[in-house]
């Protein structure tokens, strides 16, 4: 840095005077990220340094402290998911070389599906005590679409969402939406009549970028690379260990190899067929435990 | 058809800085070719980083921008950057950089028939067209032929968009064309756009490898200096080589 020079601006004088008032210190924040992360991407990992980013440059800034990713657990999921230990390996691989952001298993461990807000409670109450910080804040970090889940209502016409864990969520704990092409979850938000003050949107101006989970899931099956679109800690863990049909499409682009030419289009079309995941919509965990039993009770398993 | 046949990959541009963009487009064209009906092995992918001497618009140093380079294929089995272009000590068409890396590659492995594609985005292409105010071209139609026809061209395109109907237009071949599209990763991503969040002092984690962000820190590149932003540049396409 010695031959940077710093011009200080209107905003970091503002800043510095805040912080002057509040006798030098700023407030404390923790970010959470809930979700499958199957897998992590760079996408789930981008979200965090934007909320962070942002929730910094507030005119009353927090300082944040931690980010934690707490990936669901498969058991009580309605949708195939790599195992638990699997997701929680690569979220650790993900977050290596982070100095903020770690992966958390309580959600895992618990033996009993959580819903968000628990999830927001345990780590709040947990950072308050560590940071010995009654006024730390805990923050939601999610994308627009499980704000537009909020708004969701069931075949029966039941919400999927109970009002007061919408509440909870926005007023009481806070949320931070990533959002791409300045889409707005505030609409989704005015329509429960919340208090928007610790709700927050930012977009991703220096990367933006539309990787999910779900294109590296396809990818991995046709045999194809997602070098850089996760931490190479990942793709290296997900090669390793055959995840999400990658063996699979390894196998078959070696007998393509070996064969010769003639056999390409069937070799590879049966890989996809045979690795493919079951498309599901983009739902991040299901939010209420009558839908839960609802599922299992159509598809004929018994509620556990 | 007892033996694949080889390829390298060539990646020119200023990198100023690179970005996990430019990883993608190299691992993309890999993955083309390699999945062809009469598939390439690809051996090597170089990225040759352009002499600042000789582009009319301010860049970081050579020296940084290639120590950059090297540290975003440093995890990389099959990338690497490369001086050549940057030692000349004048400027080079992009013809010549890829003449020179597929003899050196046909030297080294030892293979006559080793193909050397040039990987680009859409961007480049469209330039191909592109008429100077005085009246004359930006290409010389002879060097367009020599990269798209001789050596080969893969392009990671915009959705729908079309380079070989631009090709088309000037009269070239586009059966050493490939179009591919970015349908794991789509991004926006571009050193432009990274050099606006590091003068701003946002987070460029995952937009590029942390070995590039160490760098850029620890050199102090791209800060914002008095308010103004440091190499700023106007356009996307300056004065490409031709």
């Amino acid at each position: 840095y010695s031959s940077a020079r710093v011009s200080i601006d209107d905003r970091t004088l503002a800043t510095v005077i805040f912080r002057l008032g509040m006798g030098g210190t700023t407030k404390r924040a923790i970010l959470l990220s809930c979700g499958s992360f199957n897998p992590p991407t760079l996408a789930h990992l981008r979200m965090m340094e934007l909320a962070r980013d942002h929730l910094r440059s507030l005119p009353c800034p927090y300082t944040v402290v931690e980010g934690l990713f707490s990936p669901v657990s498969s058991t009580y999921v309605h949708k195939p998911l790599a195992e638990d230990e699997h997701r929680l390996a690569m979220l650790e691989r993900a977050t290596a070389s982070s100095g903020w952001m770690r992966v958390d298993e309580w959600e895992t461990r618990r033996g009993e599906w959580t819903r968000t807000k628990e999830v927001l409670r345990h780590h709040r109450a947990a950072a308050r005590q560590r940071w010995s910080d009654d006024h730390l804040d805990c923050f939601l970090v999610c994308g627009g679409d499980l704000v537009d889940s909020f708004a969701r209502l069931l075949p029966d016409g039941s919400r999927l969402w109970a009002a007061e864990d919408v509440k909870a969520i926005v007023e009481e704990y806070g949320i931070v939406v990533i959002t791409r092409d300045g889409s707005s979850p505030a609409a989704t938000l005015a329509s429960f009549s919340l208090s928007l003050e610790r709700a927050f949107t930012v977009s991703d101006r220096a990367c933006p970028n539309d990787v999910s989970s779900t294109r590296l899931r396809e990818a991995l099956a046709e045999g194809r690379s997602i070098r850089y679109c996760t931490q190479d800690g990942v793709v290296d863990y997900i090669l390793q260990h055959g995840l999400y049909g990658s063996s699979k499409a390894k196998a078959a682009a070696a007998a393509v190899a070996a064969a010769g030419c003639a056999s390409t289009g069937s070799v590879a079309a049966a890989a996809v067929a045979a690795g493919a995941a079951a498309k599901s919509p983009p739902l991040n965990g299901i939010q209420s435990e009558k839908t839960l039993q609802n599922r299992w009770l159509e598809n004929g398993d018994a509620v556990p | 058809d007892m033996h694949t046949r080889k390829a390298i990959l060539l990646s020119c541009g200023s990198f100023n800085p690179p970005t996990i963009a430019h990883l993608r487009m190299m691992e993309l064209a890999r993955d083309h070719l390699q999945s062809l009906p009469s598939p390439y092995t690809v051996i090597e992918g170089i990225f040759s980083p352009v002499s600042g001497s000789y582009v009319h618009k301010p860049l970081a140093s050579d020296h940084h921008r290639l120590t950059m380079l090297e540290k975003a294929v440093e995890c990389s089995e099959w990338l690497r950057a490369d001086d050549w272009e940057q030692r000349r000590g004048k400027w080079s068409r992009s013809r010549e950089v890829l003449h020179h890396h597929r003899q050196t590659a046909r030297h080294r492995f030892k293979d006559s028939n080793i193909d050397c594609f040039m990987v680009c985005g859409g961007d480049l292409v469209d330039s191909f067209t592109r008429i100077l105010p005085d009246g004359s071209s930006l290409w010389a139609i002879e060097d367009l032929k020599t990269i798209v026809e001789d050596f080969g061209i893969i392009v990671v395109k915009r959705p729908g968009s079309e380079p070989s109907k631009t090709l088309k237009k000037i009269g070239l071949s586009s059966y050493k064309c490939h179009s591919i599209e970015e349908n794991t990763c789509p991004n926006e991503l571009s050193s432009t756009l990274l050099r606006a969040a590091i003068a701003q002092n946002k987070s460029i984690k995952y937009c590029t490898p942390d070995g590039v962000i160490d760098y850029i820190h620890q050199s102090g590149l791209y800060k914002a200096v008095n308010g103004h932003k440091a190499n700023e540049e106007n356009s996307v396409i300056n004065n490409p080589r031709i």
